[in-house]
């Protein structure tokens, strides 16, 4: 970078050519007043505070000047100060004078101003300006919005738009009535804010201020427990409490970004409903125990369990060595592979087809280069409400110019940024995507040169291309030939893309096939191996990825080796000194089938809601009502622990060490920041302890170093990773050795694949596992909501009041058919159960398609959805099942 | 003035040629008393000026400007002060609030030239309305706060007696502002 010397102040600093003066001087140390600068956004220049003098007296606004040359710089003149010192007063007699009670004392940069002007009060009073006093608003549970301290600096609305994208705020009014606002003037709740608090952290007064601020006394870096972007963050503590978050401004998957629930949404750990001890269920009832009552206990009754009665669930909110720890303990104390996760329920067919096709179940490339995409086909996801710093990228990467294409049946946010949005009938996704790839092969947009040089049986496919003329797929797919063609135009011309998808894709009986398609898809116009393309099957679990990762899933060891590969097992046989079980175990879904056949009897549940996460949750509860013994192991006494013959109590992410791997493979530590709740312990700590009781081998471990050390030596793809690294690189796998850097872009040479290429599949279009009919003639899809995410944010109450959408979305035709009006009670009823929610009237389900959020436990979606699995993933159907509405009276 | 309207000029005509020749003067005999040229944010010439030409130059050096080529001509009975109030309450109004200067800048004079012009003020508000206004005028983003304290800027320049005569004596000159003591007299 061109450096420059200039003079500020008599001091000669050095500062980057194309810095702003206020930029340099702020970065020697020198400083010069400001309110609506902030270093995150482009200079506005409208506070006008930054003034200050350079050759021949000529005054200029510091945050706009660049500094080009050598020039001579005075912060401080009898000029600058005669300007600057009326402007200050008035704005401090406009301002809540009364900074004792406000919480921005001491970092308030009015206050700062104020210090360095010293600024005479009697001269303040003089210009005292009658004005009414507007209400503060303190609509949102998270922060309050006060215009009498507001200072109109714009740097809220800056960071709205620009930073966010969402656009939430501005100015309203005009001159001296201007005021910061919504749309309509509507109260922040009852707007379209996300309540990511990002303009909360960037106010430079005490306008926008978090509800009962405190300042924290310690600082600890660590990972968001939320979505799987992986969001770093510092947790700032006191007392043994989380007060605040901050997001690290160095993390590459979020670069200080976060959303509500990463920001605010913390509250749980410290929820007075966390549980202060283990319980044994005694008499019907759940009752206080120590640990060894509780160990001792659980050893006994596992001791006459091992083999294939015994299958554990562990959880995709737990570390990696948890996990590990957790598959070892079923592999070689429980002799069996009855092991797997809540990643069943969602990213499985993105492993297997991943796996299968390009070599590694995972995203190809990074978050942060989705910046940089050209193009970016979102398909059957809801970015913004489900990875939402994910969606403030995608904004912006929209407003600097990206094309959009969104595929979904039901409109959401991106739909309006979208350059087109196709609207295909639920599960027609393959019969689209394959018109998509048959219009690329007609028009001739296809990357011969990659297909030939790195993947194969790509004739095949073409062949299987011939049953999709684009009349066909209009037909399947309701969606018009010529957006079709102008979707796959515009996908296959405009690169480098990318595609995006989560569970709208995978939780279907067909999702693998849907993720077939969408890998042709890419393989077909050489979108792969390159920055910014690739595809990005997005994650709803922090740690999602890590469990799979760890060998949790009930066919691969740990680094995605074959439980029925012998070589490997061998491999596992020496490292973990045991024989091991050959036959791959059962996969989640088909664990609860088993215990009500009678053939698994024990469960242990680790950190995991089934009855809310699965589909048909009747049965699931019948399962968990039958089963002989019931382990449930995590913070709070959730849905399952009510089940359980045993609950062991866990310790929160904030209360232990560990890593988390995100959606884009990066693996991330998160250290300590408080201290255990009442009795709890570290999951990893409560299964070694466990496995000590069952005279199991390999489980004396004192820390998670050690842990990620065995891991590294057994996984390949960890080889090279140690929390000495972690804490000073950042490590995507796969990562081979102590020296291997991580690798942001997968297939940049080769595909991990046997013979190094890729592989196209052939595909035909087959109907959902569930077609409406005249019972039930519509169909319900189930989606995600920003402020929820399963038990966690339940225990958050202010997530809970701008969550509650618990209602069921009706399209307006739909509605007038049936008599529903906006508001009523209706029952939605599927051949497995019904329930009852409020309608929502609204165009954004399209006629025939009713919506619903899937996280409730008053309202469990799931109580209606399919269990008809993908027969390869076994991912059930939980995305789509046939209802009806019902009015009720 | 007798004739008024649209009137195309060469440049250099003085001001007096513009209001006595072509204008035809102030109706019914009334003396000139100051000429605001520009607009409401122009300044107000005293009538002594009436013979600098109408050029750019001149104009800015005394005070005022050309900008629009807006002229109000000002007779005897016309409180100079609450000219400076009506005009600056105009550009108050069209300011847009995004910088700080203009938005609470100008709000604040007008307020302090609202109150002089209704017998509420203070010794010291000369000197603010000038701390102010030049403040403004230097400070702000756009023309419209640049110029906006113009009309008040001089008219206590040319004008000042008058200010005082609200400010000391709660007096009108011109009988225009109503101030609460002169009710009473």
């Amino acid at each position: 970078m061109d450096k420059v010397t200039l003079t500020i102040d008599s001091l000669n600093v050095v500062a980057e050519r194309g810095m702003t003066i206020l930029e340099a001087a702020l970065g020697n140390g020198i400083y010069i007043p400001h309110l609506c600068y902030h270093p995150d956004l482009r200079p506005a220049g409208a506070c006008r505070l930054c003034i200050v003098e350079i050759e021949d007296g000529q005054l200029v606004t510091a945050s706009r000047v660049p500094v080009k040359g050598r020039i001579v710089v005075r912060t401080r003149s009898p000029e600058v100060d005669k300007m600057l010192r009326p402007i200050v007063e008035v704005l401090i007699a406009n301002h809540h004078s009364d900074c004792r009670g406000c919480h921005s004392s001491g970092q308030c940069e009015l206050q700062k101003i104020i210090a360095h002007l010293r600024i005479d009060r009697r001269r303040v009073r003089l210009l005292k300006l009658p004005k009414p006093e507007p209400p503060r608003d303190t609509s949102n549970p998270f922060f309050d919005f006060d215009p009498n301290k507001c200072v109109l600096c714009g740097i809220c609305v800056r960071t709205c738009k620009n930073i966010t994208g969402i656009s939430a705020i501005d100015f309203i009014n005009r001159g001296y009535a201007t005021k910061i606002g919504t749309f309509g003037d509507k109260p922040f709740a009852h707007s379209r804010c996300e309540s990511c608090g990002e303009c909360v952290i960037r106010c430079p007064v005490g306008a926008l201020i978090a509800k009962k601020a405190q300042r924290p006394k310690h600082k600890v870096k660590s990972v968001c427990p939320y979505c799987g972007v992986g969001c770093g963050f510092y947790l700032g503590t006191r007392d043994n409490v989380i007060i605040n978050t901050q997001g690290n401004t160095d993390n590459p998957a979020n670069k200080g970004n976060l959303c509500v629930k990463g920001r605010f949404g913390l509250t749980f750990v410290t929820s007075p409903e966390r549980l202060t001890s283990p319980l044994i269920k005694k008499n019907g009832e759940l009752t206080k125990v120590s640990w060894d009552e509780a160990l001792e206990l659980v050893a006994i009754k596992l001791t006459k369990y091992r083999g294939e009665q015994f299958a554990l669930i562990t959880s995709t909110k737990c570390t990696n060595e948890e996990n590990y720890i957790a598959q070892k303990f079923a592999r070689v104390v429980m002799n069996t592979n009855n092991i797997d996760s809540g990643a069943r329920l969602c990213h499985t067919p993105n492993l297997r087809v991943l796996h299968e096709t390009i070599g590694i179940g995972a995203m190809t490339n990074s978050i942060e280069e989705i910046d940089k995409t050209a193009c970016i086909l979102a398909i059957g996801t809801n970015i913004t409400q489900a990875q939402p710093v994910i969606g403030f990228r995608i904004r912006k990467a929209v407003r600097n110019g990206s094309k959009l294409i969104v595929i979904n049946p039901k409109e959401n946010d991106l739909c309006r940024l979208a350059n087109i949005w196709l609207r295909p009938y639920p599960v027609t996704d393959v019969a689209l995507l394959m018109g998509i790839c048959r219009l690329i092969v007609e028009e001739g947009l296809l990357d011969t040169t990659f297909i030939k040089k790195r993947c194969e049986n790509f004739d095949e496919f073409k062949k299987s291309l011939d049953d999709f003329p684009l009349g066909r797929v209009e037909r399947i797919t309701g969606v018009p030939q010529e957006m079709i063609a102008a979707a796959a135009r515009i996908y296959a011309t405009i690169r480098p893309a990318a595609i995006l998808w989560s569970t709208g894709i995978t939780q279907h009986s067909q999702g693998t096939d849907n993720v077939f398609a969408l890998v042709n898809l890419a393989l077909l116009t050489g979108n792969i191996g390159k920055p910014s393309s690739g595809l990005y099957p997005l994650l709803g679990q922090n740690n999602a990825q890590g469990a799979c990762d760890m060998g949790c899933l009930p066919g691969f060891y740990p680094g995605y080796q074959m439980v029925t590969d012998a070589e490997v097992r061998k491999k596992f046989e020496v490292a973990w000194g045991i024989s091991l079980n050959s036959e791959p175990g059962l996969a989640l879904t088909e664990i609860f089938q088993a215990v009500l056949e009678g053939k698994v009897k024990v469960l242990y549940i680790i950190g995991s809601e089934p009855i809310l996460s699965m589909a048909d949750s009747q049965k699931v509860k019948g399962a968990l009502e039958k089963v002989a013994i019931l382990i449930a192991q995590d913070i709070f006494s959730n849905e399952t622990a009510k089940f359980a013959h045993v609950v062991l109590l866990a310790a929160s992410f904030a209360e232990k060490r560990g890593t988390f791997t995100n959606m884009e493979r990066r693996v991330q530590k998160l250290n300590k920041a408080i201290e255990p709740i009442g009795d709890s312990l570290p999951d990893w700590k409560i299964i070694c302890e466990l496995a000590k009781r069952l005279d199991g081998k390999g489980f004396d471990f004192s820390s998670p170093e050690e842990i990620m050390s065995e891991i590294a030596s057994v996984a390949p793809m960890y080889g090279g990773i140690s929390y000495n690294r972690l804490d000073k690189e950042r490590l995507q796998w796969s990562c081979l050795t102590p020296e291997d850097l991580g690798t942001s872009i997968l297939y940049g040479e080769q595909f991990h694949t046997p013979n190094g290429k890729a592989k196209f599949t052939p595909l035909e279009y087959k109907r959902p596992a569930e077609t409406p009919d005249v019972d039930y003639p519509l169909i319900l899809t189930t989606e995600s909501n920003l402020y929820q995410q399963g038990t966690l944010s339940h225990k958050v109450a202010g997530l809970n009041i701008l969550g509650s959408k618990n209602f069921v979305e009706i399209n307006s035709k739909d509605a007038a058919d049936l008599g529903v009006n906006d508001g009523n009670i209706v029952q939605v009823i599927s051949r497995r159960g019904e329930i009852i929610a409020g309608a929502k009237v609204t165009d954004a389900s399209p006629p025939g398609v009713v919506t619903m959020s899937f996280h409730f436990i008053e309202n469990q979606i799931n109580m209606l959805t399919n269990p008809a699995l993908d027969p390869v993933a076994k991912t059930p159907a939980a995305k789509m099942c046939p209802v009806r509405i019902v009015p009720q009276t | 003035m007798a004739n008024n309207g649209l009137i195309e000029v060469p440049m250099g005509i003085t001001l007096r040629e513009i209001i006595y020749d072509i204008g035809g003067g102030m109706p019914g005999g009334k003396a000139c008393k100051a000429v605001q040229t520009g607009g409401p944010s122009g300044g107000c010439l005293l009538a002594s000026l009436l013979d600098i030409p109408v050029d750019f130059d001149s104009l800015t050096a005394a005070g005022s400007m050309m900008c629009s080529g807006g002229m109000v001509v000002i007779d005897e009975d016309t409180c100079m002060v609450d000219v400076a109030r009506y005009s600056l309450g105009f550009t108050q109004r069209e300011s847009c609030g995004q910088c700080l200067p203009c938005r609470l800048g100008t709000k604040q004079m007008f307020d302090i030239l609202d109150d002089i012009t209704k017998g509420r003020s203070r010794p010291e508000d000369i000197d603010l309305l000038l701390e102010l206004g030049e403040a403004v005028g230097r400070t702000s983003l756009c023309g419209l706060g640049q110029s906006a304290p113009n009309p008040v800027l001089t008219t206590i320049r040319y004008f000042r007696d008058e200010y005082e005569a609200h400010i000391q004596e709660k007096q009108c000159p011109a009988d225009v502002c109503k101030m609460p003591s002169s009710g009473v007299s």
